[in-house]
C-alpha cells in the first residue's frame, strides 16, 4: 500500500475534488495521484494546467504525445504512469497491448513510423538520464523530419512524465493498483 | 551551447512575448530555459503556472522550497537550475553559506533546525532515485514534525525541480559541455 493514507476525499474542498472526477470521468478509472495531490491544493491545481492544455495543443497528434508519456514513464520504471497511460492508448486509439510495450520499450512496430519510433528512443534516454542526450541526437531527429519545435514539444513530455512518476513512486502508488478498479494495468 | 536555438522573437506570439517578458520582469532567472520552452507555448504557460504555484504558495516557508529544489537540480548535475534556485533561497530568506552546503552532494550540514535538513535530504534521495523510497524515510519525516501535507508538497517541489531539469539537461541549456555518452538513444 502507497506510503501515507489518501486524504478522507470527504473533506477536501470542492475544486480538489473536482479535479479527481474530472479524471474518473475522463479515464473511466479513479486516480490515485490525483487524490495524494490532494493534501497540496497548489500541486493539484498545477497539475490542471501540466495535462490537458499540453495534450490538447502544439504540432504533435495527441496520440504521439501520449506514447512518448507512456515511454517517459517506462524508461522510469513507474508502472503507475506506464500502466495507466498504456491502458488509455488501448481504449482510446485502438492500440493492442503488445504494440505499446514494444513502442514503450523503445522497439520498432507498425503503429508508429520510424520517425515517430526515433522520437521516441530520445524521450526514453531524456527521461531516464537526460544529460545522455547528445546535439547528434537532436540532429538526427531533425534529419528524421523533426522541426525544432516538435523536438521541444516532444521533450516536454519526457519532463511531464519526471513530474508524474516522481510523486507516484516516492509515494508508491503501484502498490495500490490490485484493485478491481484498476484492472487492465499492463 | 544549446542543442536548439531559442525561437525567434519577432516570430512569437504577441501573448508569448508578452508571458516571456512579465515573468523575466518579475524573476529574472533561468531566462534561457523559458526561452526554448516558448517554442510550445503551452508547455511555456503550463512551467509558469506550475512554477508561480508550486514556488509561490504553500504551507513551508519559502526558502525551503527554494532550497529543496536547489538541492534537488544539484543532485542532478544541473548547476544552472541549482544556482538559480539558491539564488531565490537567499533572496528569500536562507543564509547563504548553508545554501551552498546543501548543494553539495551528501551534504548532511547542519542549518536552521534538523528538521529542514531532514526534508531537504528527502527531496535529494527522491530526485534521483523515487523508487527507492521507504517507510522509514516517511517516519523520519514525520518524526522531525513535517506533517504529509507538508511531505506531498516538498514532492511537488521535486517534481517541478525534475520537469527542469529534463528539459534543461537533455537540450544543454546553461550546461557546459559533457563529453561521451552513458547510454544509447532507447537504452536505459
Amino acid at each position: 500500500m502507497a506510503l501515507i493514507d489518501y486524504p478522507d476525499l470527504g473533506r477536501i474542498d470542492a475544486e480538489n475534488r473536482a479535479a479527481i472526477d474530472r479524471f474518473a470521468r475522463e479515464h473511466g478509472r479513479p486516480t490515485l495521484l490525483r487524490m495524494m495531490l490532494a493534501y497540496s491544493p497548489p500541486a493539484q491545481e498545477a497539475m490542471n494546467d501540466l495535462y490537458h492544455p499540453v495534450m490538447q495543443n502544439g504540432r504533435l497528434s495527441r496520440h504521439l504525445k501520449e506514447s512518448l508519456l507512456v515511454a517517459a514513464s517506462d524508461a522510469r520504471e513507474c508502472k503507475y504512469c506506464a500502466g495507466g497511460h498504456s491502458l488509455f492508448l488501448v481504449n482510446e486509439f485502438g492500440y493492442d497491448q503488445d504494440a505499446v510495450r514494444q513502442m514503450r520499450s523503445g522497439g520498432q512496430n507498425d503503429g508508429w513510423t520510424a520517425a515517430e519510433t526515433a522520437l521516441v528512443r530520445v524521450v526514453r534516454v531524456a527521461a531516464s538520464e537526460p544529460r545522455s542526450v547528445t546535439p547528434e541526437d537532436i540532429a538526427a531527429l531533425r534529419d528524421a523530419g523533426w522541426s525544432d519545435d516538435e523536438i521541444v514539444e516532444a521533450l516536454i513530455m519526457a519532463s511531464h512524465s519526471a513530474w508524474t512518476t516522481t510523486v507516484a513512486q516516492a509515494l508508491h502508488l503501484e502498490d495500490d493498483l490490485g484493485t478491481p478498479e484498476f484492472a487492465g494495468y499492463f | 551551447m544549446t542543442s536548439i536555438d531559442p525561437p525567434d522573437p519577432a516570430e512569437l506570439a504577441p501573448e508569448t512575448r508578452d508571458q516571456l517578458a512579465a515573468f523575466a520582469g518579475e524573476h529574472g532567472h533561468f531566462g534561457e530555459l523559458r526561452a526554448l520552452a516558448a517554442r510550445f507555448p503551452a508547455a511555456l504557460r503550463a512551467l509558469d503556472n506550475q512554477y508561480r504555484l508550486i514556488m509561490g504558495r504553500g504551507r513551508l516557508d519559502r526558502w525551503v522550497r527554494d532550497a529543496v529544489f536547489a538541492a534537488c537540480s544539484a543532485e542532478r548535475g544541473n548547476a544552472y537550475l541549482a544556482h538559480a534556485l539558491a539564488g531565490q533561497a537567499v533572496r528569500h530568506g536562507a543564509n547563504a553559506d548553508w545554501i551552498k552546503g546543501q548543494r553539495v552532494q551528501d551534504a548532511d550540514s547542519a542549518g536552521p533546525g534538523d528538521s529542514v535538513g531532514t526534508l531537504i535530504r528527502f527531496g535529494r534521495k527522491m530526485a534521483l532515485e523515487p523508487y527507492k523510497s521507504v517507510p522509514g524515510d516517511i517516519s523520519s519525516l514525520h518524526q522531525a514534525g513535517w506533517a504529509d501535507e507538508d511531505l506531498v508538497e516538498v514532492l511537488s517541489v521535486v517534481s517541478l525541480s525534475a520537469y527542469m531539469d529534463i528539459l534543461s539537461l537533455s537540450l544543454r541549456i546553461g550546461q557546459q559541455p559533457v563529453p561521451g555518452r552513458t547510454t544509447e538513444p532507447g537504452g536505459k
